[in-house]
Parts: structure tokens; C-alpha cells; sequence
């Protein structure tokens, strides 16, 4: 009885030693990602398992007039290449917009970042379960400039996108381990100046199918639960 | 720190308190592999202190160190049940579950839990070597930045490690 009494007070002792690690100051930006209802989505395994997998995600920076700045933050798989069970699949198609913005072509001649020359730019991270925020503290100078995150799932086929698309169609996205619906890209101007301290990111489209471009179609009429994955992004200023 | 020495400081009463009856005291290390991503080889020491409670169960608690991407101090309870009665090889159950404190900053520890099997292997009257193989199950989370000429990034990162771990011991 006692060590069961001295067990919890201990579990409640060391509880109490997190901290809120993400500290902001006056003027920082925090990006708030709000996940949606599919944000966990199905993937299936051999032997008729299934795990829940979160989404790919690329936050990064443009100018107002959509030259790439910099990049933010990347899930580690897409940063590092890190895919499990892919077969060899770099998987291009997980974020095309962002991979192609950056302007970096690999050896291959795809633009996703390799095992042996991993993302140097921006934070690479375990792939958050849920919500999630970013700090943001740009320099004085960047005054006026886009926010763009870019979300996907793999194997998240719907009607319009499915698993037997053949290579070369408008819909293939990589085949049966391939991304499905493609990623969708939101985007929030922020203006530093504006007196205004909320931007709301908001839907600009979806990016190629298969990632053999960096174009984003506006129209997204096609998509279902990739609509689902994020509820809302928020770029707060804060006073 | 401190607080790593507030807990050490709760925890020897208790190992006082347990030396005055049935106990088993145990010491192991061992590695594993992680089968999460992302994945780090973790290196996992602790000792632990159980009241026999029947023939076959004894309960108690344990703390020790865990390396993965940042040291970690794992607090837990632990359970132990023999499979068979004691003889020279005793195979056995054992469960511990508690939380891992972070030992360096701009980290914050989580639960871990760790099921195995193993078996203990007798060597002289009051000593036996333990040899388990089990999973690892911890989550904390750590403060990744990134700075550059144009803006300071920073975001928490949340990790999951499940490690295939095998450890090795001796048990008094």
C-alpha cells in the first residue's frame, strides 16, 4: 500500500516537471495547424494489419509575389526520406508544390530531398499525431510574405483518384502505394505592418498528382477526405 | 536536476522499507532496435526492487537511464511474474510502467512502458543472471529550432519510440 502511494506521488512529482517548451515574445509569430477529422488516416499492412498515419507536411515562405524564401518545417519522412516499406519510392507526389519551390534538383532528378542529402534548410520533425504550433521569429526586414503549408496522405484514394490508375493518366498518383488524392496547398499573406495580428491560410488547390511538376490546380472538386485533413491554419502575430 | 534528486531522495525509504522483507533487487542493461521513424538506438540501464507478494508475483519499483535522442530518467512500478516455481531456470513475465524525466533542457519526459519476457538463470544460492527480450514503449518530446539569416524556426517535436529491446542483468 505504501509503495503504491509513494509510486503515485512520484508519477505526479515528475508530471509536474513539464514545461511549455515553445516560448513566444513580443512580435513572434505562432502558425497554428488545427488537424481535421482525417487527419489520422488508414494505411494497411501486411496480414491484415492497419495503422493509423499521420500527414506529410511542408510549411515554408514565399514573397508576395510567390519566389520561394525559405522553408520552415517538413515531416522527417518527406525530409530525410525515410518512407517505411516503400520499396525504393522516393515518393514525389507526397508535397510536389514545395519540393519544386525550393528549386533543388537531387541526382535522380527529383526535387525531394534524399537519405544522404537530407533537408538542411528548415526543421525536420516526428510527424505531429494532432494539432500542432510552429514559432516563427522572421528578420526585421521581411515585413510582407506568404505562408504556404503543404498536407497529403498516402494511399488516400478516392473515385477520382484511384489505386488502378495507370502511369501517364492525369489521375495517377503513384500507383498502389501511391499518394491518392494529391497534397492540397493553403496559403496566408501576412503583413507584419498591417496592424492586423490573425491570418487565416486558405485553400489555393491541390498540387500534381503524380509530383512530376510543382503546378497547383485551383480547382478541387475532386477532392474528398484530403479536404479533411487540415481544419484550419492560423498565423497569429503575437502582442 | 533538482528534481532528479527530490526523486532519488523519495525513492530511498522506500528501498529501506522493502530490505526488511521478502525482496528481489535487480540490476540490467541492454539495447534494442527502434522500429519507429524517426528511430534511435537506445541505451537502456536500470535496477529495480520487488516484494515478493506470492510464491510467484513480486511488485515493486525502479528507476534507471535511458538514451535515445536526449537522456532520460525512467520512474516506474514494476511487476514480475515466474512462470514456473523456482528452479535453477525460471522463466518469467515482467511489466514496468512509469514516466521518463528529461534530463537536459528544452524537453519534456513522458510515459514509458516496457512488457518482456525472459528468463532468470541461478548461479549461486542468492544470485541469478536475467536475460529478457521485450519492447520499449516512450514518448517525450523535445524543442527542435532552425535559424537562418531570414527567420528563427521552432517547433516541439513529439516522439514515440517503440524499441525491440534486448537487456541483460543479474538479479540478488
Amino acid at each position: 500500500m505504501s509503495l503504491s502511494i509513494l509510486i503515485m506521488t512520484l508519477l505526479g512529482s515528475l508530471q509536474s516537471c513539464s514545461d511549455d517548451l515553445l516560448d513566444y515574445e513580443q512580435g513572434d509569430l505562432k502558425i497554428r495547424i488545427e488537424q481535421g477529422d482525417n487527419w489520422l488516416h488508414r494505411f494497411d499492412l501486411p496480414l491484415g494489419l492497419s495503422k493509423r498515419n499521420a500527414p506529410q507536411i511542408a510549411v515554408w515562405l514565399e514573397d508576395t509575389v510567390g519566389h520561394y524564401i525559405t522553408t520552415v518545417y517538413v515531416t522527417h519522412k518527406a525530409a530525410t526520406q525515410d518512407w517505411q516499406a516503400a520499396h525504393g519510392n522516393r515518393r514525389p507526389e507526397s508535397l510536389p508544390h514545395w519540393s519544386h519551390s525550393r528549386g533543388i534538383v537531387y541526382p535522380d532528378g527529383l526535387c525531394m530531398p534524399t537519405r544522404s542529402q537530407p533537408l538542411a534548410d528548415g526543421i525536420s520533425g516526428a510527424t505531429p499525431r494532432g494539432s500542432f504550433d510552429l514559432r516563427l521569429v522572421p528578420v526585421d526586414a521581411l515585413k510582407c510574405f506568404i505562408v504556404k503549408v503543404e498536407v497529403n496522405h498516402l494511399t488516400d484514394f478516392n473515385d477520382s483518384f484511384p489505386k488502378s490508375a495507370t502511369p501517364g493518366a492525369d489521375n495517377y498518383s503513384g500507383g498502389r502505394e501511391g499518394s491518392g488524392q494529391p497534397a492540397v496547398v493553403y496559403a496566408a499573406r501576412v503583413d507584419m505592418a498591417s496592424g492586423q495580428t490573425r491570418f487565416e491560410a486558405a485553400l489555393v488547390g491541390h498540387s500534381s498528382p503524380d509530383g512530376s511538376s510543382g503546378d497547383l490546380t485551383s480547382d478541387v472538386s475532386k477532392l474528398t477526405s484530403a479536404l479533411k485533413i487540415v481544419e484550419r491554419i492560423m498565423v497569429e502575430i503575437k502582442r | 536536476m533538482k528534481s532528479v534528486f527530490l526523486i532519488l531522495l523519495q525513492l530511498m525509504p522506500a528501498i529501506a522499507g522493502l530490505a526488511s522483507e521478502s525482496w528481489r533487487v535487480e540490476a540490467m542493461a541492454g539495447s534494442g532496435f527502434d522500429l519507429s521513424r524517426p528511430s534511435a538506438t537506445p541505451l537502456v540501464v536500470h535496477a529495480a526492487c520487488r516484494r515478493e507478494v506470492c510464491d510467484r508475483l513480486s511488485l515493486g519499483a525502479g528507476a534507471g537511464l535511458a538514451t535515445c535522442e536526449k537522456p532520460l530518467l525512467p520512474v516506474f512500478a514494476s511487476l514480475c511474474f515466474d512462470l514456473a516455481t523456482r528452479h535453477r531456470l525460471v522463466p518469467f513475465v515482467m511489466c514496468n510502467a512509469g514516466y521518463a524525466a528529461a534530463l537536459s533542457g528544452k524537453a519534456n519526459g513522458g510515459f514509458c512502458f516496457s512488457p518482456s519476457v525472459g528468463t532468470s538463470f541461478k548461479v549461486c544460492k542468492k544470485s541469478s543472471v536475467l536475460l529478457t527480450v521485450g519492447c520499449d514503449h516512450l514518448r517525450y518530446e523535445r524543442l527542435r529550432s532552425y535559424a537562418s539569416e531570414l527567420v528563427r524556426a521552432e517547433f516541439v517535436e513529439q516522439l514515440r519510440h517503440n524499441v525491440v529491446t534486448f537487456k541483460v542483468g543479474v538479479e540478488f
